[in-house]
């Protein structure tokens, strides 16, 4: 199954952008995390700024900055964001509040905590009518989200504005399901090689058990990696980064693995760099 | 997007529990004899003026043995309807046929189980405010709980997903299935939809006072809500078979977006039109080849009117319609399979459900709202679902053979 990059976002500590960072996942410099940026939501209107909770707004950003360096009509592209909890400050709210006497939550918080909230606020701050899925699944969420985004540019032909995004659990669920910091990436993938497009990507999956899913080089995007599900993409980003070919292996549910074949267009990444 | 002709996806083998009762044949039987299976909330402490679509006895059903961990009452509510209708063999004939890996697993599910968060919520630790230990949250709450739960509890090992669009999250699961099936990750799917009765459906719908204190009145002019209820749907997917084949299968699935309001759906229904005529061009049918519309129907006021505008739009005012959430209630992110499935009945037994508990159809509506069942041959039958964030999705089952 092939597809094409046209675009990718990125967000976390230290981290806004994918063409700042090229650097950093070629090894050029080592990674400090940093604080987390300010997140770009301003595409949302007034009323959706001020209702949109942490993982909204991380969507958000994450699927314009994929439509912006794509140069894509954000109107097009079927819609998948993948996350394991999706919101987990408005779910640790309304769990809280249903142990009060008075168990009232606000209607806003209520519809805010379905998972496919942030593509109802992306969707309706671009005007698109296009299919858009919300999917989970847990640690694999990116690998998950990744092969869906892909099969349904594929299947469907037609481009995808796919977004991989987690934020942490406030307490007390913390420590029942650790997510160590906020972190999220996103792609546009085309079915067919375009003037954008940055990388070719081929993805299957794999049963071979001498597969073994990649780490980073980096020891503290390693750490990044195994701390946020979302960031499990990771080595994906470093071998976009590449100038040469190269294999990634992404864990998947025993016994798959997610093999992607990874072929940048050095050439593109460059007058997108440059621009 | 003009979506293009798909090739049809099998029902192989198909089983739901609700509040009609466990197993295919308690909801059929229910829907010929218009007995509802909703009644006023007696769910835990819960004490709003409302009624619900509850299932019976799943407080002495936990998921026991290697399972265990899965215990919650989502979780339980899917092994009951695993456990319906022969389903687990057919599960397993389908494994032995392509193989585990060959097999997927994609569930909808709206809330998970996240009651077990809620109650764990009540037992916090006075003192620290830690939760009880351990909680199992991934194997409970997490929303591909129920994807991880199923795939286990089968055997399966192919590729898995859960999908959470809300109220339409388990009418996408056959969308996704067919992708997948079609770009040859499987050859086929189990798919489902479960979604449990919680406290934050039950407070969160009444908050927005969406919530009827009696039982739900789809398209009646006195409407004022929709009923909560709780159900378990599966389906084994599988490409078409012999050429004499009777059976059920997806003609056509149509997904899209309003882009209009998290919880208020486009006042004309554009995008629930969209996701309708997407159905259509992917099953290859005109409108008029639509026997059956099983509405989305909640009985909420915006709801109905609007899915009313989008249906007659597009169909005119002769396609017979109903709901069927005055037997079920709303199921929420179960909705979308349990009304595909009440679709796949209606073609094979030759009836269409009259709207239950509706009187008075609201005189401002043009589409052909059915109140009594009728016999009569049903060829093609489209079944919508929306949900918030304005997430629509329209499924069009038939005879493979047409």
């Amino acid at each position: 199954m092939n597809v094409y990059i046209d675009g990718i976002g990125l967000f976390g500590p230290g981290l806004h952008g994918w063409t700042d960072h090229i650097d950093l996942f070629r090894g050029r410099r080592a990674y400090e995390a940093g604080d987390l940026p300010a997140f770009d939501h301003a595409v949302l209107p007034a009323t959706e700024r001020r209702r949109a909770g942490k993982s909204i707004k991380l969507a958000v950003d994450l699927a314009g900055q994929a439509i912006r360096t794509a140069n894509i009509d954000p109107t097009e592209p079927a819609i998948v964001f993948a996350s394991t909890s999706g919101d987990t400050e408005v779910l640790t709210h309304i769990c809280a509040a249903l142990a009060t006497e008075d168990r009232m939550i606000s209607p806003m918080r209520f519809h805010n905590s379905v998972h496919n909230a942030a593509s109802g606020y992306w969707t309706i701050a671009v005007g698109s009518r296009q299919p858009a899925n919300a999917i989970a699944l847990h640690e694999l969420t990116a690998s998950a989200g990744l092969l869906e985004a892909a099969t349904q540019a594929v299947t469907e032909h037609i481009p995808v504005l796919l977004a991989i995004y987690d934020i942490p659990f406030p307490p007390p669920l913390d420590a029942a399901e650790p997510i160590t910091t906020v972190f999220g990436t996103s792609f546009l993938l085309r079915p067919e090689r375009s003037a954008h497009s940055l990388a070719r990507l081929e993805l299957s999956l794999t049963a071979d058990e001498a597969a073994l899913p990649d780490s980073m080089r980096d020891p503290k995007l390693e750490a990044l990696r195994c701390g946020v599900p979302a960031a499990r993409i990771l080595p994906l980003l470093q071998a976009l980064a590449a100038e040469t070919p190269s294999t990634v292996v992404l864990d998947y549910l025993t016994p798959n693995r997610l093999r992607l074949n990874v072929t940048p267009f050095p050439d593109a990444i460059t007058s997108e760099a440059l621009s | 997007m003009s979506a293009r002709p798909m090739s049809p996806l099998r029902l192989s083998h198909y089983t739901m529990t609700n509040a009609l009762g466990t197993g295919v044949d308690a909801t059929l039987s229910a829907l010929r004899g218009r007995r509802t299976g909703l009644a006023p909330c007696d769910f835990l402490d819960v004490t709003l003026d409302t009624w619900l679509g509850r299932v019976a006895n799943l407080e002495n059903r936990p998921v026991i043995g290697a399972l265990n961990d899965y215990d919650c009452r989502n979780n339980r509510l899917a092994q009951l309807a695993l456990q319906q209708d022969d389903f687990e063999a057919a599960a397993h004939t389908a494994k032995a046929r392509y193989g585990a890996n060959r097999v997927a697993v994609i569930m909808g599910t709206s809330t998970s189980g996240i009651l077990h968060t809620e109650l764990a919520f009540r037992e916090r630790n006075p003192e620290t405010g830690a939760l009880p230990v351990p909680l199992h949250y991934p194997k409970t709450h997490e929303l591909s709980s129920v994807a991880d739960f199923t795939r286990r509890y089968l055997g399966l090992t192919g590729p898995t997903l859960s999908i959470s669009t809300a109220c339409s999250s388990s009418a996408k699961v056959f969308a996704s299935a067919w992708r997948m099936i079609e770009a040859g990750l499987c050859d086929a799917a189990v798919v489902g939809g479960v979604d449990s009765l919680c406290l934050t459906t039950l407070y969160g719908f009444s908050s927005l006072e969406l919530v009827a204190p009696g039982p739900c009145r789809p398209a009646d002019t006195d409407r004022n809500g929709i009923s909560i209820g709780e159900a378990a749907g599966f389906a084994l997917l599988e490409r078409s078979g012999p050429a004499d084949d009777q059976g059920i299968a997806l003609l056509g699935y149509g997904e899209s977006v309003d882009a209009h309001h998290m919880s208020t759906p486009h006042p004309e229904g554009l995008g629930a039109r969209l996701a309708m005529q997407r159905a259509l061009d992917r099953a290859g049918l005109n409108p008029s080849d639509i026997d059956y519309i099983n509405l989305h129907g909640t009985a909420s006021r915006t709801n109905d009117s609007a899915e009313d505008q989008a249906v007659s739009g597009l169909f005119g005012t002769a396609t017979p319609c109903s709901s069927t959430k005055g037997w079920t209630g709303h199921t929420l992110g179960a909705a979308g399979i349990t009304e595909a499935l009440i679709g796949a009945l209606c073609i094979q037994n030759g009836f269409i459900p009259g709207s239950l508990n509706t009187d008075t159809v609201d005189p401002t509506f043009t589409s052909a709202i059915q109140l009594d069942n009728w016999q009569q041959p049903v060829r093609h039958v489209l079944s919508n679902s929306f949900g918030f964030g304005g997430n629509n999705a329209s499924l069009i089952l038939g005879r493979i053979n047409r």
